[in-house]
Protein backbone atom coordinates (compact mmCIF):
# COMPACT_ATOMS: atom_id res chain seq x y z
CA UNK A 1 0.00 0.00 0.00
CA UNK A 2 1.15 4.17 -0.76
CA UNK A 3 1.48 6.04 1.72
CA UNK A 4 -0.15 9.43 1.78
CA UNK A 5 3.02 11.67 1.46
CA UNK A 6 4.45 9.11 -1.24
CA UNK A 7 1.03 9.85 -3.50
CA UNK A 8 1.15 13.52 -2.93
CA UNK A 9 5.06 13.77 -4.19
CA UNK A 10 4.50 11.32 -7.04
CA UNK A 11 1.08 13.04 -8.17
CA UNK A 12 3.00 16.56 -8.21
CA UNK A 13 6.10 14.72 -10.49
CA UNK A 14 3.47 13.24 -12.68
CA UNK A 15 1.53 16.67 -13.09
CA UNK A 16 4.05 18.99 -12.78
CA UNK A 17 2.74 20.99 -10.22
CA UNK A 18 3.82 21.75 -6.80
CA UNK A 19 3.30 19.29 -3.76
CA UNK A 20 1.77 22.30 -2.24
CA UNK A 21 -1.25 22.67 -4.71
CA UNK A 22 -1.62 18.59 -4.67
CA UNK A 23 -1.85 19.02 -0.77
CA UNK A 24 -4.39 21.26 -0.23
CA UNK A 25 -6.86 19.01 -2.25
CA UNK A 26 -9.57 17.69 -0.26
CA UNK A 27 -9.08 14.45 1.30
CA UNK A 28 -11.60 12.60 -0.91
CA UNK A 29 -9.38 13.55 -4.32
CA UNK A 30 -6.23 13.05 -2.46
CA UNK A 31 -7.24 9.45 -1.15
CA UNK A 32 -8.20 8.62 -5.02
CA UNK A 33 -5.48 9.38 -6.29
CA UNK A 34 -3.46 6.89 -3.60
CA UNK A 35 -6.34 4.06 -5.26
CA UNK A 36 -5.05 4.68 -8.70
CA UNK A 37 -1.43 4.70 -7.71
CA UNK A 38 -2.19 1.27 -5.81
CA UNK A 39 -4.54 -0.25 -8.65
CA UNK A 40 -2.73 0.69 -11.92
CA UNK A 41 0.06 -1.79 -12.64
CA UNK A 42 2.43 0.60 -15.08
CA UNK A 43 3.38 -1.69 -17.82
CA UNK A 44 3.16 0.12 -20.89
CA UNK A 45 2.41 3.37 -22.52
CA UNK A 46 -1.07 2.72 -22.21
CA UNK A 47 -1.27 2.36 -19.07
CA UNK A 48 0.90 5.32 -18.37
CA UNK A 49 -1.96 7.08 -19.50
CA UNK A 50 -5.05 5.36 -17.63
CA UNK A 51 -2.50 6.59 -14.33
CA UNK A 52 -1.99 10.17 -15.59
CA UNK A 53 -5.70 10.48 -16.50
CA UNK A 54 -6.71 9.18 -13.27
CA UNK A 55 -4.34 11.70 -11.20
CA UNK A 56 -5.39 14.43 -13.54
CA UNK A 57 -9.05 14.58 -13.26
CA UNK A 58 -8.83 14.09 -9.60
CA UNK A 59 -6.62 17.01 -9.30
CA UNK A 60 -8.87 18.82 -11.73
CA UNK A 61 -11.93 17.56 -9.27
CA UNK A 62 -9.98 18.66 -6.94
CA UNK A 63 -9.51 22.15 -7.45
CA UNK A 64 -12.97 22.73 -8.69
CA UNK A 65 -13.80 21.69 -5.18
CA UNK A 66 -11.56 24.28 -3.02
CA UNK A 67 -13.01 27.28 -5.33
CA UNK A 68 -16.23 25.75 -4.20
CA UNK A 69 -15.66 25.76 -0.53
CA UNK A 70 -14.98 29.48 -1.05
CA UNK A 71 -18.22 30.16 -2.86
CA UNK A 72 -20.14 28.41 -0.15
CA UNK A 73 -18.08 30.25 2.61
CA UNK A 74 -19.17 33.19 0.61
CA UNK A 75 -22.75 32.21 0.07
CA UNK A 76 -25.72 30.82 1.26
CA UNK A 77 -25.35 27.59 -0.61
CA UNK A 78 -24.18 24.49 1.08
CA UNK A 79 -21.12 22.76 -0.05
CA UNK A 80 -22.62 19.37 0.90
CA UNK A 81 -25.00 20.57 -1.86
CA UNK A 82 -22.91 21.99 -3.95
CA UNK A 83 -20.19 18.47 -3.89
CA UNK A 84 -23.48 16.70 -4.93
CA UNK A 85 -23.43 18.66 -8.31
CA UNK A 86 -22.05 16.64 -11.11
CA UNK A 87 -18.46 17.79 -12.43
CA UNK A 88 -19.35 19.38 -15.30
CA UNK A 89 -22.16 21.80 -13.30
CA UNK A 90 -19.23 22.04 -10.66
CA UNK A 91 -16.52 23.34 -13.20
CA UNK A 92 -19.74 25.45 -14.56
CA UNK A 93 -20.39 26.83 -11.46
CA UNK A 94 -16.62 27.71 -10.53
CA UNK A 95 -15.96 28.93 -14.09
CA UNK A 96 -19.28 31.33 -13.50
CA UNK A 97 -18.34 32.72 -9.54
CA UNK A 98 -14.48 32.52 -10.70
CA UNK A 99 -16.16 35.51 -13.64
CA UNK A 100 -18.23 37.04 -11.22
CA UNK A 101 -18.70 36.24 -7.83
CA UNK A 102 -21.74 38.87 -7.59
CA UNK A 103 -23.62 37.36 -9.87
CA UNK A 104 -25.12 35.18 -7.77
CA UNK A 105 -29.32 34.49 -9.03
CA UNK A 106 -27.55 33.08 -12.41
CA UNK A 107 -25.28 30.64 -10.23
CA UNK A 108 -28.33 30.03 -7.73
CA UNK A 109 -30.40 29.15 -11.16
CA UNK A 110 -28.02 26.68 -12.21
CA UNK A 111 -26.98 24.99 -9.17
CA UNK A 112 -30.99 24.30 -8.10
CA UNK A 113 -31.26 22.44 -11.11
CA UNK A 114 -29.06 20.22 -11.10
CA UNK A 115 -29.83 19.46 -7.98
CA UNK A 116 -33.03 18.29 -8.95
CA UNK A 117 -31.58 15.87 -11.90
CA UNK A 118 -29.49 14.21 -9.26
CA UNK A 119 -32.51 13.52 -6.67
CA UNK A 120 -34.06 12.41 -10.36
CA UNK A 121 -31.06 9.64 -10.31
CA UNK A 122 -31.38 8.49 -6.60
CA UNK A 123 -35.02 8.44 -7.65
CA UNK A 124 -34.42 6.42 -10.48
CA UNK A 125 -32.56 3.53 -8.39
CA UNK A 126 -34.90 3.55 -5.47
CA UNK A 127 -38.15 2.86 -7.89
CA UNK A 128 -36.52 1.20 -10.90
CA UNK A 129 -38.05 3.76 -13.32
CA UNK A 130 -35.51 4.57 -16.00
CA UNK A 131 -34.14 8.10 -15.41
CA UNK A 132 -34.40 9.51 -19.08
CA UNK A 133 -38.50 8.80 -18.10
CA UNK A 134 -38.27 10.57 -15.42
CA UNK A 135 -35.79 13.36 -16.81
CA UNK A 136 -38.76 13.81 -19.29
CA UNK A 137 -41.46 14.77 -16.64
CA UNK A 138 -42.28 18.23 -17.03
CA UNK A 139 -40.30 20.61 -14.20
CA UNK A 140 -42.80 21.03 -11.95
CA UNK A 141 -43.35 18.09 -11.77
CA UNK A 142 -39.78 17.02 -11.02
CA UNK A 143 -39.46 19.43 -8.38
CA UNK A 144 -41.91 17.67 -6.47
CA UNK A 145 -41.14 14.41 -7.12
CA UNK A 146 -37.52 15.33 -5.28
CA UNK A 147 -38.90 17.31 -2.50
CA UNK A 148 -41.08 14.46 -1.71
CA UNK A 149 -38.11 12.03 -1.60
CA UNK A 150 -36.24 14.54 0.22
CA UNK A 151 -38.45 14.67 2.67
CA UNK A 152 -39.41 10.83 3.02
CA UNK A 153 -36.10 8.87 2.21
CA UNK A 154 -34.79 7.43 5.36
CA UNK A 155 -31.19 6.57 5.36
CA UNK A 156 -30.40 2.82 6.36
CA UNK A 157 -34.14 1.85 5.62
CA UNK A 158 -36.45 0.09 2.75
CA UNK A 159 -38.23 2.96 1.56
CA UNK A 160 -40.61 0.56 0.24
CA UNK A 161 -43.29 2.68 1.05
CA UNK A 162 -41.89 5.91 -0.20
CA UNK A 163 -40.33 4.04 -3.61
CA UNK A 164 -44.88 3.28 -4.33
CA UNK A 165 -45.71 7.46 -3.40
CA UNK A 166 -43.28 8.36 -6.53
CA UNK A 167 -44.17 5.65 -8.84
CA UNK A 168 -47.99 6.81 -8.15
CA UNK A 169 -46.76 10.72 -8.68
CA UNK A 170 -44.92 9.81 -11.54
CA UNK A 171 -47.32 8.39 -13.01
CA UNK A 172 -50.68 10.22 -12.04
CA UNK B 1 0.32 -7.95 1.77
CA UNK B 2 -2.41 -7.18 -0.58
CA UNK B 3 -5.03 -9.54 -2.16
CA UNK B 4 -6.49 -8.07 -5.68
CA UNK B 5 -9.70 -9.18 -6.66
CA UNK B 6 -12.05 -8.18 -9.63
CA UNK B 7 -15.31 -8.65 -11.65
CA UNK B 8 -13.43 -10.92 -14.14
CA UNK B 9 -11.89 -8.01 -16.25
CA UNK B 10 -8.91 -6.42 -15.82
CA UNK B 11 -8.98 -2.62 -14.60
CA UNK B 12 -8.36 -0.97 -18.12
CA UNK B 13 -11.67 -2.73 -19.42
CA UNK B 14 -14.19 -0.56 -16.65
CA UNK B 15 -15.79 2.10 -18.10
CA UNK B 16 -15.85 5.54 -16.74
CA UNK B 17 -13.29 4.51 -14.25
CA UNK B 18 -13.51 6.18 -10.52
CA UNK B 19 -11.23 5.66 -7.46
CA UNK B 20 -11.45 5.14 -4.01
CA UNK B 21 -9.95 4.73 -1.02
CA UNK B 22 -11.43 3.25 2.55
CA UNK B 23 -10.44 2.05 5.72
CA UNK B 24 -11.65 -1.20 6.73
CA UNK B 25 -11.87 -4.71 6.91
CA UNK B 26 -14.46 -5.69 5.80
CA UNK B 27 -13.11 -5.33 1.76
CA UNK B 28 -13.78 -9.16 1.39
CA UNK B 29 -17.06 -8.48 1.84
CA UNK B 30 -16.95 -5.35 -0.20
CA UNK B 31 -15.61 -7.36 -3.03
CA UNK B 32 -18.33 -10.43 -2.64
CA UNK B 33 -21.18 -7.77 -2.74
CA UNK B 34 -20.41 -5.80 -6.11
CA UNK B 35 -19.69 -9.09 -7.88
CA UNK B 36 -23.25 -10.12 -6.95
CA UNK B 37 -24.90 -6.88 -7.96
CA UNK B 38 -22.59 -7.77 -10.99
CA UNK B 39 -20.67 -4.29 -11.19
CA UNK B 40 -17.57 -3.95 -12.82
CA UNK B 41 -14.91 -3.38 -9.95
CA UNK B 42 -11.37 -3.77 -9.38
CA UNK B 43 -10.11 -4.17 -5.88
CA UNK B 44 -6.22 -4.22 -3.88
CA UNK B 45 -6.94 -4.70 -0.81
CA UNK B 46 -4.94 -5.57 3.00
CA UNK B 47 -6.60 -6.39 6.42
CA UNK B 48 -7.27 -2.53 6.92
CA UNK B 49 -7.62 -1.21 3.51
CA UNK B 50 -9.46 -0.91 0.03
CA UNK B 51 -8.77 0.68 -3.12
CA UNK B 52 -11.08 0.58 -5.24
CA UNK B 53 -11.66 1.50 -8.81
CA UNK B 54 -15.00 0.78 -10.47
CA UNK B 55 -17.62 1.87 -13.05
CA UNK B 56 -18.81 5.42 -12.09
CA UNK B 57 -21.79 4.67 -13.96
CA UNK B 58 -22.57 1.99 -10.60
CA UNK B 59 -21.66 5.04 -8.23
CA UNK B 60 -25.42 5.13 -6.27
CA UNK B 61 -25.20 1.50 -5.89
CA UNK B 62 -21.16 1.21 -4.74
CA UNK B 63 -22.09 4.13 -1.70
CA UNK B 64 -24.76 2.14 -0.87
CA UNK B 65 -22.84 -0.87 -0.35
CA UNK B 66 -19.70 0.62 1.18
CA UNK B 67 -22.24 2.45 3.42
CA UNK B 68 -23.09 -1.16 4.27
CA UNK B 69 -20.39 -2.64 4.85
CA UNK B 70 -18.92 0.09 6.84
CA UNK B 71 -21.58 0.76 9.83
CA UNK B 72 -21.17 -0.64 12.77
CA UNK B 73 -24.55 -2.13 11.60
CA UNK B 74 -22.41 -4.84 9.48
CA UNK B 75 -20.91 -6.55 12.38
CA UNK B 76 -23.67 -6.89 14.33
CA UNK B 77 -25.59 -8.28 11.39
CA UNK B 78 -22.83 -11.02 10.70
CA UNK B 79 -23.06 -11.95 13.90
CA UNK B 80 -26.59 -12.18 13.83
CA UNK B 81 -26.67 -14.22 10.45
CA UNK B 82 -24.29 -16.52 12.29
CA UNK B 83 -26.19 -17.35 15.14
CA UNK B 84 -29.47 -18.10 12.90
CA UNK B 85 -29.30 -21.87 12.86
CA UNK B 86 -32.79 -23.04 12.09
CA UNK B 87 -35.64 -22.48 10.50
CA UNK B 88 -38.00 -20.51 13.01
CA UNK B 89 -34.81 -17.94 13.25
CA UNK B 90 -35.08 -17.71 9.70
CA UNK B 91 -38.66 -17.06 9.68
CA UNK B 92 -38.00 -13.90 11.82
CA UNK B 93 -36.87 -11.87 8.26
CA UNK B 94 -39.55 -12.19 6.49
CA UNK B 95 -41.55 -9.13 7.30
CA UNK B 96 -38.19 -7.46 6.16
CA UNK B 97 -38.33 -9.39 3.23
CA UNK B 98 -41.96 -9.01 2.57
CA UNK B 99 -41.61 -4.96 2.72
CA UNK B 100 -38.75 -5.26 0.25
CA UNK B 101 -40.82 -7.59 -2.29
CA UNK B 102 -43.87 -4.86 -1.38
CA UNK B 103 -46.22 -8.09 -0.24
CA UNK B 104 -47.19 -9.16 3.19
CA UNK B 105 -46.36 -11.55 5.62
CA UNK B 106 -49.12 -13.65 5.12
CA UNK B 107 -48.85 -13.87 1.52
CA UNK B 108 -45.22 -15.15 2.08
CA UNK B 109 -46.29 -17.89 5.00
CA UNK B 110 -48.54 -19.10 2.30
CA UNK B 111 -45.63 -20.53 -0.12
CA UNK B 112 -43.93 -23.13 0.22
CA UNK B 113 -41.76 -23.52 3.24
CA UNK B 114 -38.80 -24.77 1.22
CA UNK B 115 -39.54 -21.46 -0.72
CA UNK B 116 -40.14 -19.25 2.20
CA UNK B 117 -36.53 -20.54 4.05
CA UNK B 118 -35.02 -20.05 0.54
CA UNK B 119 -36.03 -16.21 0.35
CA UNK B 120 -34.95 -15.78 4.14
CA UNK B 121 -31.62 -17.58 3.25
CA UNK B 122 -31.33 -15.67 -0.11
CA UNK B 123 -32.25 -12.09 1.63
CA UNK B 124 -29.08 -13.32 4.86
CA UNK B 125 -26.94 -13.64 1.37
CA UNK B 126 -27.16 -10.79 -0.33
CA UNK B 127 -27.63 -8.27 2.70
CA UNK B 128 -24.52 -6.46 1.57
CA UNK B 129 -25.62 -5.98 -1.83
CA UNK B 130 -27.64 -3.01 -3.04
CA UNK B 131 -30.83 -2.62 -2.57
CA UNK B 132 -32.32 -3.19 -6.55
CA UNK B 133 -30.13 -6.28 -6.55
CA UNK B 134 -31.55 -7.82 -3.69
CA UNK B 135 -34.90 -7.13 -4.51
CA UNK B 136 -34.99 -8.38 -8.28
CA UNK B 137 -33.09 -11.71 -6.54
CA UNK B 138 -35.92 -12.22 -4.44
CA UNK B 139 -38.48 -11.27 -7.30
CA UNK B 140 -36.84 -13.71 -9.45
CA UNK B 141 -37.03 -16.77 -6.60
CA UNK B 142 -40.99 -16.23 -6.09
CA UNK B 143 -41.15 -16.34 -9.88
CA UNK B 144 -38.31 -19.15 -10.84
CA UNK B 145 -38.69 -21.74 -8.25
CA UNK B 146 -41.31 -23.98 -10.36
CA UNK B 147 -40.58 -27.22 -8.70
CA UNK B 148 -40.93 -26.50 -5.67
CA UNK B 149 -44.41 -24.42 -6.75
CA UNK B 150 -45.19 -27.66 -8.22
CA UNK B 151 -44.99 -29.64 -5.72
CA UNK B 152 -47.13 -27.55 -3.47
CA UNK B 153 -49.66 -27.18 -6.50
CA UNK B 154 -50.09 -30.68 -6.52
CA UNK B 155 -50.13 -31.28 -2.74
CA UNK B 156 -53.27 -28.73 -3.11
CA UNK B 157 -54.97 -31.16 -5.63
CA UNK B 158 -54.48 -33.82 -3.52
CA UNK B 159 -55.68 -32.57 -0.10
CA UNK B 160 -59.01 -31.53 -2.42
Amino acid sequence: MISKKETIKNAAVLLDVSEESISALPEENINAMISAFENVDVNSDGDKKILYEAIDNEWQKGSVLIILKELADNTCIAYSSLCRLDFETQKSVAFEYMADSTNMEHIYTITSRALVLIELEYVSNLTGISFDELKALDDRKKEQICGHYSMKFESGGTNVELAAELKEMVYS
Amino acid sequence: MSTVKSSGRILKDINNRAYAKYETEYSELVAAALEDSSIPYFARYSLTELSLTYDSEYRIQVEEIIKKCTSGECRNLLREIKNRKNKSDYAAILPEIAEILETSVGILKSRPAELQELLCKTYTDLWFCDSETIRKRLSDLLMTEPHINEKVNKKHEFER
